[in-house]
């Protein structure tokens, strides 16, 4: 290949990556990238409890473990939702619901924004940061979390 | 090779890390229990005694109102009240927001000392958003009590449109919690002699 080509397909690769991070605002509300199945699965995990103002609480308190401020909870929706600063802000929302008759759903999903350097938020779709919830999660239930598919 | 080549190269090649490091930049320790989250947890939660959860959690409230925060959301179902404060940098002070100020200059982190007196008389000095969580819950147990955690978050800005952040941070400073449970303390006395303000 060429130098003059070679350029020209890293400057493509250039364009194409600062694409994947920049999507067009109209329809980016529906695009949440990466495989849906694959996503709901990293953010959920079930609990063998039915009590779900206990877990909403031990989401409460595992949230502030974790360095939350927690800007709004409703017992009624189950939902919680909070913003951890630390150099960087993420901002995470968790439900929990019913699963059946003898378990709870437990769903988290965050976003990430350095607002220092003025980097936007992106939504988090790596694994490890939901699977170190969980554990954390876990630990204070004294329940396993257990995968779903 | 072609010395402009090279150039070019390193300029996309700098690009491509550019926009790589733009995409996945999580931090890999952002939702990792810290080594001691117990420390945390002692330094930001007090239980007090002979209080149900309800008053706890309204004398609490009541603490953040007297330091002039605005509560923003509660659910006290799950015992929650969150609020946030606005300062604003060498603003001139009337008579009540004096007494607040100083109060809350007590509260801040001591990143700045020399600054503190200086601020506390003139106003912070760089414009900032306090957000504040609460979290109260009733203790197991026969006798009555309950605990009450406070964590607490700032953005600090360079102007007063609020346009460059220069800071985004835990407020972590045991200072803080100390004289907010101080305050407490009389507050939550105060709660359950009813008829008092």
């Amino acid at each position: 290949m060429s130098s003059k080509s070679l350029l020209f397909a890293a400057a493509v690769a250039n364009v194409a990556l600062l694409a994947g991070c920049f999507t067009p605002p109209a329809l980016a509300v529906f695009d949440a990238g990466g495989s849906q199945v694959q996503l709901r699965s990293f953010q959920t995990r079930a609990f063998d409890t039915t009590d779900r103002e206990k877990a909403l609480r031990t989401v409460i308190a595992t949230m502030q473990d974790l360095g939350f401020v927690i800007s709004k909870a409703d017992a009624g929706l189950g939902t919680v939702s909070g913003t951890k600063l630390a150099d960087y802000e993420l901002r995470m929302s968790v439900t929990v619901r019913p699963r059946g008759n003898t378990q709870l759903l437990v769903r988290a999903n965050a976003q990430y924004s350095d607002p220092r350097r003025n980097v936007a938020a992106i939504a988090i779709e790596d694994p490890a940061p939901y699977r170190d919830f969980f554990s954390a999660l876990s630990k204070s239930m004294f329940l396993e979390a257990q995968q779903v598919d | 090779m072609n010395p402009l080549f090279s150039l070019n190269h390193l300029g996309l090649t700098a690009g491509l890390l550019f926009a790589l490091a733009g995409c996945n930049s999580v931090p890999a320790d952002a939702l990792k229990l810290g080594p001691a989250p117990m420390a945390n947890r002692n330094m930001q939660t007090r239980t007090f005694d002979d209080i149900k959860e309800p008053e706890l959690l309204a004398a609490s409230a009541g603490v953040l109102q007297d330091l002039g925060f605005t509560l923003d959301e509660g659910d006290s179902k799950l015992g929650l009240v969150s609020a946030s404060r606005s300062l604003t940098s060498r603003r001139s002070l009337n008579g009540g927001e004096v007494a607040k100020d100083i109060a809350w200059a007590v509260l801040l982190p001591t990143i700045r000392i020399p600054y503190m007196l200086y601020d506390a008389a003139t106003g912070v000095k760089e414009p900032q958003v306090v957000r504040v969580s609460l979290v109260a819950s009733a203790t197991a147990g026969t006798a009555p009590a309950a605990s009450v955690r406070v964590t607490a978050q700032r953005v600090v800005y360079k102007d007063e449109r609020h346009t460059k952040v220069t800071a985004v941070e835990p407020l972590n400073d045991p200072k803080f919690y100390e004289e907010f449970f101080n305050r407490l303390s009389k507050s939550a006395f105060l709660e359950k002699q009813k008829d008092v303000l």
